[in-house]
């Protein structure tokens, strides 16, 4: 096996003629000059085409294909790799606090209340001279709407609007009589 | 730029631990590295047919593309990129072997004049297609490995897995056959 070696150097870097005497001599006594140069010339033409160049549309289909699978490995990751449960915590996460971070529409909320507004008011009557002059407090309740954020709506106003011709034939009616 | 030098200076191995990733710039360099030498050897092992050749390369790195992982992290990458060619060569063979048999039943009684067989001949056959012709298929592909990609006996021993020395046996039985017949001018 030693003579293998040798004889497989000789045979990958070195022509017949080049050999030196004591190498020719070897060789000679291993194989015969013809056959150590047809070996030669058989190994020196393989090796010259040792390298073919590839066509640059298999690279392209290849390189597209290696993208397209590095896209795919990419969706699976999000579709397989991360657990249900992982993308249902996200949304409940993510949509409280779009909840907080949008900005609130101002509530108003109306709702009737009754306040005790103390009324006084003054009811002239024109009677006869011998009639006595009867002066009368009235307190009335009046409801009263309230609306946050809005200023308190000016009591006196309504109150008075409020009083009909009815109401006030109704005061002097009870004058009159006495009841 | 620099990325990219950065790629220059990774081992085939790194490289490779790179592509079971997914990264595109790792296969391209790794390619670029071996596509023209498996190229060759395909073209060899596989008639001397370019079409062919170009064919099975694309399916060998197709395959790499798809099972990565098939690629074990401590054993080199040169030795199983070949180790992948000479076995999908084998299959090639059965192949052909299956559709000559089918062929030839076919064509039975059918006879070519001396000229169309010529043509043939001359028109495929160099004088490494007849050297290599005279191999059987392990024989051939070990030939090529050793003496046109200059395999080391190493990378040898891990492509058949066998050990060195069997190797080398091995080596020196084919050099044998083919010094015996080798065409003499």
């Amino acid at each position: 096996m030693k003579n293998f070696e040798k004889l497989d150097k000789l045979l990958r870097s070195t022509p017949f003629e080049s050999l030196s005497n004591e190498d020719r001599e070897w060789v000679e006594h291993e194989i015969s000059e013809e056959e150590y140069k047809g070996m030669f010339r058989a190994i020196h033409q393989l090796r010259a085409e040792k390298e073919m160049q590839p066509s640059g549309r298999t690279k392209a289909q290849l390189i597209s294909l290696i993208k397209g699978k590095q896209q795919s490995n990419r969706n699976s990751w999000i579709y397989t790799k991360t657990p249900l449960y992982a993308n249902f915590i996200i949304l409940l996460v993510v949509i409280p606090l779009i909840w907080v971070l949008l900005p609130q529409k101002e509530v108003i909320v109306e709702k009737p209340v009754a306040v005790n507004v103390p009324v006084y008011d003054t009811v002239l009557v024109h009677l006869p001279p011998d009639t006595v002059l009867v002066e009368k407090t009235v307190r009335v309740e009046v409801p009263i709407y309230l609306t946050r954020n809005s200023e308190p709506k000016s009591v006196d106003s309504g109150v008075l609007k409020k009083e009909s011709f009815a109401e006030q034939k109704a005061l002097h009616d009870l004058l009159v009589s006495g009841e | 730029m620099k990325l990219f030098r950065k790629y220059k200076s990774k081992t085939d191995e790194q490289l490779m631990i790179l592509i079971k990733d997914g990264d595109h710039r790792a296969f391209t360099l790794l390619y670029d590295r071996y596509a023209s030498r498996i190229k060759a050897f395909f073209y060899r092992m596989l008639w001397s047919d370019s079409s062919v050749a170009e064919d099975h390369l694309h399916d060998l790195f197709a395959k790499l593309i798809e099972r990565p992982e098939l690629y074990n992290e401590h054993s080199l990458v040169r030795p199983w990129l070949f180790q992948i060619a000479h076995n999908m060569c084998k299959n090639a063979y059965r192949k052909k072997g299956f559709e000559t048999q089918y062929l030839s039943q076919l064509e039975e009684g059918v006879v070519y004049s001396e000229a169309e067989r010529s043509i043939d001949e001359g028109f495929i056959k160099d004088e490494v297609y007849k050297l290599l012709d005279m191999l059987d298929e392990e024989r051939r592909s070990m030939f090529l490995l050793r003496y046109q990609q200059d395999m080391s006996l190493r990378e040898l021993a891990e492509i058949y897995d066998i050990p060195s020395g069997t190797v080398k046996s091995k080596l020196f039985y084919i050099r044998k056959f083919v010094v015996d017949r080798v065409e003499l001018d």
